[in-house]
């Protein structure tokens, strides 16, 4: 491939917002189920993991931490399926009990939602499922 | 009792033509074709019995019946049509590039798959298994298509059915026969030992040699490669227990010298510099689909990128649990700095960063030694660009949620 060509190309801002599919070795996928599977059943396990090493935060780690926290916090948001919320419920478990976490806004998580009781609860009153507060 | 009924009369049947399989499979005249379709038909209707639907409606109906009471010659002439497009499809050449059957949304219906195995109806697919023929077939395409549909139905007949499992695992030699066929057989063997206990009571071993050793010799560019490197996984848990002992099988024999074309990853700057050419040729078919509305707006993962996600995925199942020698060996296969630089380079390709993450969390957050200081800095670099993947993430959801 030529220099000219090469870099035309990394030039391109793939926008998945477009949806297109992805072709695999195992089938067809729109890149937003692609986006999804990824930030929920393997994005979160790994960070459960992550936080449960309770590495130190360094000081010139705090603001990035803190703004982590808060997208972490969204995305629990949009969890819809049950196997994910078991996932994030997994994470946000984690997120509360590492004490490295509390000042960077671990203490404004919440399992609400996320559980089994609150779904079955809501159901029984017929409303719909809720999410964790976002602050 | 009706679905029993027409089930019982159609593996008594089924089992006739199996019994004189050697008289038709992968005879290419046109009586023998038609015994093929026909038989091929009626596997499918097993295999299909075999997978959970909801509200499943089954036509009992009797079409010879039917047809007598509309005009005879015109029914003759259209079905002779229609039958002969079936049989040319048959005699059309075998796809040796087979994907897998099974997917993970797909899911077993239990009382049909106990209703066959009542039946014996596995003993069908055997037997075309066990005619083995295929040196003297007169047409090796038909005859391998017959071969693909018993294995089909083999392999959801078994799907997370235990008492399926034990039954078939007696015959895993005469599986391991037709290995070179397609990836079905492998596949079925897969499935045999999927969350099966016979991982724990079954030597397995000489059969994985065997199977790498096929992998091994086959071409990057092949889904059968890919394919049947991704059902290695299927041995290496129990449930959700690792098996220890398998992991270390496995992780060491697709990592060893010997098996040169196994292990392939994008490491060093060579190996960076394939990975952004496999990118930059997924970017070119993006703007080609995104300015010609002619084009399908859809992205082919390369073959060799495809192979090397599995392999990822593989050595990271390999880690699951706490394995101190699979977590070693490939972290030495793949260092922390070129994941960090494979995570930069995956761009948008999803399936990649997939597997990427997930081989971070097995291999290097969720592991049996201790951290090293070294990787402690690493390990937040990774976070920063995971933390990307989620805001975009974000912001696509609340975009979708708005409109």
């Amino acid at each position: 491939m030529a220099q000219e060509e090469e870099q035309d190309l990394d030039a391109i801002d793939v926008d998945i917002n477009k949806n297109f599919t992805m072709q695999t070795s195992f089938g067809s996928f729109e890149v937003l189920y692609l986006i999804e599977r990824y930030i929920y059943e393997v994005v979160f396990p790994a960070l459960t993991n992550y936080f449960g090493l309770r590495l130190p935060i360094k000081a010139n780690q705090v603001e990035f931490f803190k703004e982590f926290m808060e997208q972490i916090k969204k995305a629990l948001t949009f969890v819809a399926k049950p196997s994910h919320k078991k996932l994030a419920l997994e994470l946000v478990k984690v997120i509360k009990k590492v004490p490295q976490l509390k000042d960077v806004g671990s203490e404004s998580y919440t399992t609400k939602g996320l559980t089994d009781e609150g779904d079955e609860k809501k159901k029984k009153q017929g409303g719909a499922i809720s999410f964790p507060q976002l602050s | 009792m009706q679905i029993l009924d027409k089930v019982r009369e159609d593996v008594r049947e089924m089992k006739r033509s199996a019994e004189n399989a050697e008289f038709w499979m992968g005879v290419a005249e046109r009586e023998e074709l038609k015994t093929a379709r026909k038989f091929i038909e009626k596997l499918e209707m097993l295999t299909d019995l075999c997978v959970w639907v909801e509200n499943r409606v089954i036509d009992f109906e009797d079409k010879k019946k039917k047809s007598d009471d509309d005009d005879e010659e015109e029914e003759k002439e259209g079905e002779d049509e229609f039958e002969f497009l079936n049989l040319t499809e048959l005699l059309q050449e075998w796809d040796n590039e087979d994907p897998k059957v099974c997917t993970d949304e797909e899911q077993n219906d239990l009382q049909k798959q106990i209703l066959l195995r009542n039946l014996n109806a596995y003993e069908v697919a055997i037997l075309i298994i066990q005619a083995q023929g295929l040196d003297g077939a007169d047409n090796k395409n038909c005859y391998l298509k017959v071969l693909e549909k018993a294995y089909i139905f083999l392999i959801k007949f078994v799907r997370n059915n235990k008492e399926n499992q034990f039954i078939l695992v007696k015959h895993i030699d005469l599986f391991m026969e037709d290995l070179e066929y397609g990836v079905h057989s492998w596949e079925l063997i897969a499935e045999i030992f999927k969350n099966s206990e016979l991982l724990i009571t079954f030597n397995v071993i000489p059969h994985l040699k065997k199977v790498i050793k096929l992998i091994d010799s086959l071409p990057k560019e092949t889904q059968k490669k890919t394919t049947m490197l991704s059902f290695l996984t299927y041995f290496m848990k129990l449930g959700d227990s690792p098996r220890k002992e398998l992991q270390t099988f496995i992780c060491m024999e697709v990592t060893s010298v010997i098996r040169k074309n196994c292990d392939h990853l994008f490491v060093g700057d060579l190996g960076l510099k394939d990975l952004h050419l496999y990118i930059l040729e997924m970017k070119n078919a993006y703007s080609e689909f995104m300015t010609d509305d002619r084009y399908l707006q859809e992205m082919q993962i390369p073959p060799e990128l495809s192979y090397t996600i599995e392999y990822i995925k593989l050595l990271a199942v390999s880690g699951e649990g706490k394995n101190a020698a699979t977590e070693s060996r490939a972290q030495e296969k793949l260092p922390i700095e070129d994941i960090l630089a494979n995570m930069k380079l995956a761009d948008f390709c999803y399936p990649l960063k997939n597997a990427i993450v997930y081989f971070m969390d097995s291999i290097y957050f969720d592991i049996e030694k201790d951290v090293s200081d070294e990787n402690i800095q690493k390990m937040f670099e990774f976070i920063e660009e995971i933390s990307k993947d989620i805001k975009n993430f974000v912001e696509i959801q609340t975009r979708m949620k708005t409109q």
